[in-house]
């Protein structure tokens, strides 16, 4: 049992590290310039809520912030706060200056006497493990919890983004994003809006099928995209692995794949043994997906709901 | 964690089995009963699955695969679940099976320990290594037909049994304790490397877990190829030491006075026996409990002889796998369930029963 945690776990690891990396989206924060900046001084003190339930108090802007999640890191940059990051994590890697940034922790374990050598006012972790919560409260190190695990809609990467915006005092500029996200979501789905009967779509998150079901974050945009995900619920599994049988009887319309750093590609899907049979493989409606884009919580998720949305519906976006 | 010389558990046993009553000629049978088993458990094992096909359209679609043998009319989707996904899968899991158990039993039998298992002296571990600096290497980790997945695992296998085995070695042969301790502390490195890698190369973690927990969803007809002939020569050439292990199972010193050559044995044996489990560890990735627990269920049932152990151990050790893998590709409609799981959940629990089994056998005698 252990090892089906730990398996668990693991995917969920993998896939907060991707999430956490897909969030500055510079494109949509450019276009915030003109507008009002709230001052940052009438947003402090803020009180936060974490998610282990406790609270978490600034009295004024922080300024120098530890990033333990490349997601936040995203945020962060879209939001124009970069200048208070003291540290990033090691699977920071968008955009380039995140990636390129000086000072690097491990979040996966992660070390608190470097993490509190670095003397942050504020510490961002999405992903409680190593019991570094605690440990950084026993220090009495600033921390905003915001479980990863938590996030599992689009909706819920907006809440990320105002989060960041109270935690940075950038409100404004949160808003501004969220609204600006919400708009080409909504160019989205009112395209699809009419669609009844979507594609039947398998996303495999790698050579051994996993997949995301509706009950992940991934799950949401084919939900918002009114495809069908041929995981279903997954049982209340966001990352089941399926087996071939269903994946074949369940005859998928398109197939998105998000392990191709994996050395899975269009071609060797095509090469699986049976695999013939199946209608995305038949009709070649087999496509890529950058997996950071697609499961990190950041702004980055609405490229990749674009980037679905052309896939699933090239006649409606081509 | 090992009595390193358990007091020859099989020893009593042995003597009520009255070896030189049965031969060679005469365990035929119990073979043939025991193959047919495992081909009718494969047969279900193919038509049972998530996806309904009837028994009928399955036979036929099998049948269709021999020449002159017309294929009846039916979805193309179902004849490439028979023969493309379920076919390969069941064989691949038969093999694993029989190669764990066989091995296991040879592994139990040189090192007259009742823990001892095809894991023991590094296998695993050196497996792992090998697999997991494949995955985070820039190498394409596919599953297809070129991977190099299994030539990595098998290799780092092989060395890490080396390993273990230079390291025990002192003066002119290899003590079975100090093989099991050097073995030990190989599998110690070989998983700490692992973990260590894994925690590096967080966007692996997910690839480099699912190789370590094992299992047959990405079983292929090409993977059953490539063991097929470990598998067979090295069970081959196995059985021809049933006899010397027998007589292995006494003492060491005593079938030295018998004429044993005891340090070639055991180098044959386990250097067999290795082999065939890396060739299943690289197309499978790490089974447990089959090694351990088969060997001990067909000594309970049919006594210790080697020559009827070993044979029996693959078949029953097919048969075990295939069920359990049945059980992880059909128990939770279309979604796998980790099989290490089923074999840890089946085999623990027997495990702690064997014990107590006989501890009890030794406070009664």
């Amino acid at each position: 049992m252990t090892r089906t945690r730990s398996t668990r776990l693991g995917l969920a690891l993998a896939v907060a590290a991707l999430a956490l990396l897909a969030a500055a989206c510079g494109d949509s924060k450019s276009g915030s310039g003109s507008r009002p900046t709230p001052t940052p001084a009438a947003s402090f003190p803020v009180t936060l809520d974490r998610s282990d339930g406790k609270t978490l108090t600034l009295d004024a802007a922080p300024q120098r912030i530890v990033s333990l999640s490349p997601g936040a890191t995203e945020i962060i940059y879209a939001l124009g706060a970069e200048g208070s990051l003291a540290a990033v994590d090691n699977q920071a890697d968008y955009p380039q200056a995140a990636k390129d940034f000086p000072t690097k922790v491990d979040a996966y374990q992660p070390n608190v006497e470097a993490i509190a050598g670095l003397d942050p006012d504020l510490v961002f972790v999405a992903t409680d493990s190593d019991g570094i919560v605690a440990a950084l409260d026993r220090l009495h190190v600033p921390v905003l919890f915001s479980d990863l695990n938590t996030v599992t809609t689009i909706d819920g990467v907006y809440d990320q983004i105002r989060l960041l915006g109270r935690a940075t005092g950038t409100s404004g500029r949160a808003e501004d994003l969220v609204a600006a996200l919400q708009a080409r979501e909504r160019a989205v789905t009112g395209a699809v809006a009419d669609v009844s009967d979507g594609p039947r779509v398998y996303h495999e998150l790698d050579s051994t099928f996993y997949t995301a079901s509706d009950a992940s974050f991934i799950g949401d945009l084919y939900r918002l995209l009114h495809a069908r995900n041929i995981a279903g619920d997954g049982g209340g599994n966001p990352y089941p692995q399926l087996t071939q049988e269903a994946i074949l009887a369940a005859n998928p319309d398109v197939i998105v794949l998000a392990d191709e750093e994996f050395g899975v590609s269009v071609d060797s899907v095509k090469a699986r043994p049976g695999w013939d049979e199946v209608a995305a493989v038949k009709d070649n409606r087999i496509y890529g997906v950058d997996p950071d884009v697609i499961s990190r919580p950041g702004p980055r998720i609405i490229d990749a709901l674009e980037t679905l949305a052309k896939d699933l519906y090239p006649e409606k976006f081509g | 964690m090992l009595e390193a010389r358990a007091e020859a558990p099989f020893a009593a046993a042995h003597e009520d089995a009255a070896p030189r009553l049965v031969t060679w000629r005469s365990l035929a049978p119990s073979y043939g009963l025991a193959a047919l088993a495992t081909l009718l458990m494969g047969l279900f094992a193919v038509s049972w699955g998530t996806v309904h096909i009837p028994p009928l359209a399955v036979a036929e679609i099998l049948l269709g695969r021999l020449p002159l043998v017309p294929a009846g009319d039916h979805p193309a989707t179902w004849s490439a679940i028979v023969w493309d996904i379920r076919v390969p899968r069941v064989v691949l899991a038969g093999l694993v099976g029989a190669t764990l158990a066989y091995s296991g039993a040879a592994y139990q039998g040189v090192f007259r320990n009742p823990l001892a298992e095809p894991y023991l002296i590094g296998v695993a571990a050196g497996a792992s290594v090998g697999a997991t600096l494949v995955i985070i290497s820039p190498l394409a980790v596919t599953a297809g037909v070129l991977s190099p997945l299994p030539p990595a695992a098998f290799a780092g296998a092989l060395v890490a049994v080396g390993i273990a085995w230079m390291l025990a070695r002192a003066g002119r042969g290899v003590s079975t304790v100090s093989l099991i301790l050097s073995g030990v502390a190989v599998s110690s490195l070989g998983t700490s490397v692992v973990t260590y890698l894994m925690l590096t190369y967080t966007d692996r973690t997910l690839s480099i877990l699912n190789w370590v927990l094992g299992g047959f969803n990405t079983a292929t007809w090409t993977r059953t190829q490539i063991l097929l002939p470990y598998a067979a020569a090295c069970g081959a050439l196995l059985l021809p030491y049933a006899r010397t292990l027998n007589v292995l199972q006494l003492d060491e010193d005593e079938a030295r006075r018998l004429g044993v050559n005891v340090e070639r044995v055991k180098l044959v044996v386990l250097g067999l026996a290795s082999l065939a489990t890396a060739a299943a560890v690289s197309v499978s990735g790490l089974i447990g409990f089959v090694g351990l627990v088969v060997p001990h269920t067909v000594r309970m049932v049919w006594g210790p002889d080697h020559r009827r152990l070993l044979p029996l151990s693959a078949f029953l050790g097919a048969s075990f796998l295939i069920a359990a893998d049945t059980i992880a590709r059909s128990a939770d409609a279309g979604r796998e369930v980790p099989i290490g799981v089923i074999t840890a959940l089946v085999g623990a629990p027997f495990f702690l029963f064997l014990l107590r089994r006989q501890q009890r056998a030794r406070v009664m005698p």
